[in-house]
């Protein structure tokens, strides 16, 4: 049977502009919007409160926030949990802040020997070794390319010293803008880049090599004979052997799903049309998709877009489990502007054990934001 | 024969400095310098013929194109000589004095002033717009004028050929300088910000250019309400992709935006690069989708607050 996704909370009027990105740390769910804040909401408060009670609000850039990366990890042969954020500007630049120990008192910024994220950077992504040897920090450029940096984090009397060195480069393609990237998790350090031409690069970021180059299999090009379908989201699952493409299919979006150890297409995901059998012809939403998000297990992915809704798949079976609509009228006050426009541009599965309120243990959770400034909170229904 | 003698000095910059001053009382040598002095007396020879001609309007182009080979078959030396001469030299306007004047680009329609016409074509803002707009001082300006500025020419001349088959909107003005404004019709639009009750709201394409132009307008205009055309209220299978140079070009707005952040049209910019496409309003001959644009702009003009009131 479908699972079903009750709402538990949510803010309305958030940001003062589109939010553009979301990450969940333990702590904090963090939100990004081309206003230039990122907000920090608390994971932790029962089911029933209201989270502009429990928000706090940290100025990034003037230019806005497209793009948010977040890192969380306890030290090994430490105590100390560091958690460590990336902003990408607008302005090409990327800005850092990280606090300790899930405390946001403790929230500094990174301004050391971060010149090479001052500008020309896109969009970034953190590496956690799972076996604690070496963490890396990725970002894509404007000029094409992608920057691998080691990321070297120590202990030093309680205190997180934060370095990052230049590692290598991977080659990409200069003549089109790398737009996404995704890191995946797992030891087999991979990571896919993905270009506004409709190629999706998969690379090996410690030998620096290409692997597998993933096209587009749109028939439409525009006159210059360039794919329109831009991979605007990707996502490894965390067993790391499925890669997740969201990819425009003119004004709808598709989700191709990509071996990771074979690079094979094996299979999209599509919601029936017509005939309860037939996906042929048929999309994974009816507007571009913005977000993707496996779940803890790597059971469930859920995509969200440009028609407004938030689709969870099972990936066993390749089917719907779950539709969620989103409008302005769900938010507690209707307040809004002509720009707001319900498009949902970010969604993240909440893994068991984050969220405060009932089943917090036991179901996960959802959180989705969106061009109308509210960010709307879920959790599995069922179980308590 | 009575002839006076007569230093010419010609500097090789723009700039201030004395050094390399050079004052001669034969030719000179040098083939640079003595291009120049030709150029320069060919320009005192137009200038005097021009003055002749009493109240004759001309502009640089023509002035240049007298004698291309004696400029270098380069216009802006044109430009540059006669800035020197005329304005650093003499101290002259060349407008105000010389009556040269660049050539004209914008249009305007509309019903407000009397040399206006709903029936008749557009035409080109006039150079000597506070005389040719008989425009009465003493009358007190209660009455409001909308004032609609549009990017592009096409989409002028379809938003024009309506309005003036459909009589619907009364008491204004719609302004296109065809793309990036030229100074004359930044100068008209100020004149009726200054002596004019006007309501000023703008069309422009969503994409870098057009949100350039808004902003080009916005420094003279401060009030110029930006009306669209949104991304997102217009369908996504007309929007273009933006290329690598638009990229570059809306990055390096973000990074030196001043006072364009937070407001709305910047919101604008930041959804295109966010999503990598633009939108335009493209009016095609005899293509339905140009009524949607003129519905949509009437349906903005209509709804402005001010007009209503």
């Amino acid at each position: 049977m479908g699972k079903q996704y009750i709402s538990t909370v949510s803010a309305s009027q958030a940001h003062k502009s589109d939010i553009l990105g979301v990450a969940i740390t333990n702590k904090f769910t963090v939100s990004v919007s081309s206003d230039g804040y990122a907000k920090f909401w608390d994971n932790k408060q029962d089911e029933v409160h209201s989270p502009k009670e429990f928000v706090q609000s940290v100025f990034i850039d003037k230019s806005g926030i497209h793009a948010v990366a977040a890192y969380e990890n306890v030290l090994p042969s430490s105590t100390l949990k560091v958690t460590l954020l990336a902003f990408a500007c607008f302005n090409g630049s990327i800005i850092f802040r990280y606090y300790i120990n899930d405390d946001f008192s403790t929230i500094e910024s990174l301004t050391d020997d971060i010149k090479s994220f001052e500008s020309n950077c896109w969009t970034p992504g953190f590496y956690r070794d799972p076996e604690s040897k070496q963490d890396y920090f990725i970002t894509t450029k404007t000029n094409g390319t992608t920057e691998v940096h080691l990321l070297n984090i120590v202990d030093e009397n309680e205190k997180a010293v934060i370095t990052f060195e230049k590692f290598g480069q991977l080659k990409g393609n200069s003549s089109s803008f790398p737009n996404s990237l995704a890191i995946c998790p797992t030891e087999n350090k991979k990571c896919a880049v993905g270009y506004i031409n409709g190629d999706v690069l998969l690379y090996d970021f410690v030998s620096l090599k290409l692997i597998y180059t993933f096209r587009s299999s749109d028939l439409v090009t525009s006159r210059n004979s360039q794919s329109t379908s831009i991979p605007r989201v990707l996502a490894f699952s965390p067993g790391g052997t499925l890669l997740a493409v969201a990819r425009d299919n003119q004004a709808a979006g598709s989700i191709t799903l990509y071996d990771v150890e074979h690079g094979e297409n094996v299979g999209s995901l599509a919601t029936p049309s017509h005939s309860a059998k037939s996906v042929v012809g048929g999309f994974a939403h009816q507007g571009w998709i913005l977000g993707l998000s496996f779940d803890e297990e790597g059971k469930h992915l859920a995509s969200c877009g440009f028609d407004k809704c938030i689709r969870v798949w099972n990936l066993e079976t390749s089917e719907r489990e779950a539709t969620i609509s989103i409008s302005i009228s769900d938010l507690d006050d209707t307040t809004h502007n002509d720009q707001d426009e319900s498009v949902a541009s970010g969604v993240a599965f909440i893994k068991k054990g984050v969220r405060g309120g009932s089943g917090g243990d036991s179901n996960e959770g959802l959180c989705v934001v969106s061009f109308d400034r509210g960010i709307r909170w879920y959790r599995e229904a069922g179980g308590i | 024969m009575n002839y006076h003698e007569v230093t010419i000095i010609i500097k090789n910059s723009s700039n201030n400095s004395l050094r390399k001053l050079g004052s001669y009382c034969v030719l000179s040598i040098r083939e640079t310098e003595t291009r120049r002095f030709a150029a320069v007396c060919k320009l005192i020879s137009i200038l005097i013929k021009h003055l002749k001609a009493q109240n004759q309007i001309t502009t640089i182009r023509d002035i240049y194109y007298q004698d291309v080979e004696v400029f270098n078959h380069c216009q802006n030396e044109c430009r540059f000589l006669l800035g020197q001469l005329v304005e650093r030299g003499l101290g002259w306007s060349l407008c105000d004095d010389l009556n040269i004047h660049p050539t004209q680009k914008g249009l305007v329609y509309g019903d407000y002033f009397q040399e206006l016409s709903i029936k008749a074509e557009p035409i080109l803002i006039p150079i000597n717009y506070t005389k040719f707009f008989n425009t009465k001082i003493t009358q007190i300006k209660v009455e409001k004028v909308i004032v609609v500025i549009l990017e592009k020419d096409a989409v002028f001349q379809c938003l024009c050929t309506h309005l003036r088959q459909h009589n619907i909107i009364n008491r204004f003005l719609i302004v296109t300088a065809k793309g990036y404004s030229d100074n004359l019709t930044l100068r008209f639009l100020t004149w009726l910000q200054t002596n004019e009750n006007c309501k000023f709201i703008g069309f422009f394409d969503s994409d870098v250019y057009g949100l350039n132009i808004y902003w080009q307008y916005n420094q003279k205009l401060p009030e110029m309400v930006y009306s669209g055309i949104y991304l997102l209220e217009s369908q996504p299978h007309t929007w273009l992709s933006i290329t690598l140079r638009d990229i570059a070009m809306m990055i390096k707005i973000c990074k030196n935006g001043n006072n364009k952040y937070n407001d709305i049209p910047y919101r604008e910019l930041t959804r295109g690069l966010y999503l990598f496409k633009k939108a335009e309003m493209n009016v095609v001959q005899a293509n339905n989708a140009n009524q949607s644009y003129v519905n949509y702009m009437v349906s903005k003009i209509l709804g402005t607050p001010s007009y209503t009131k």
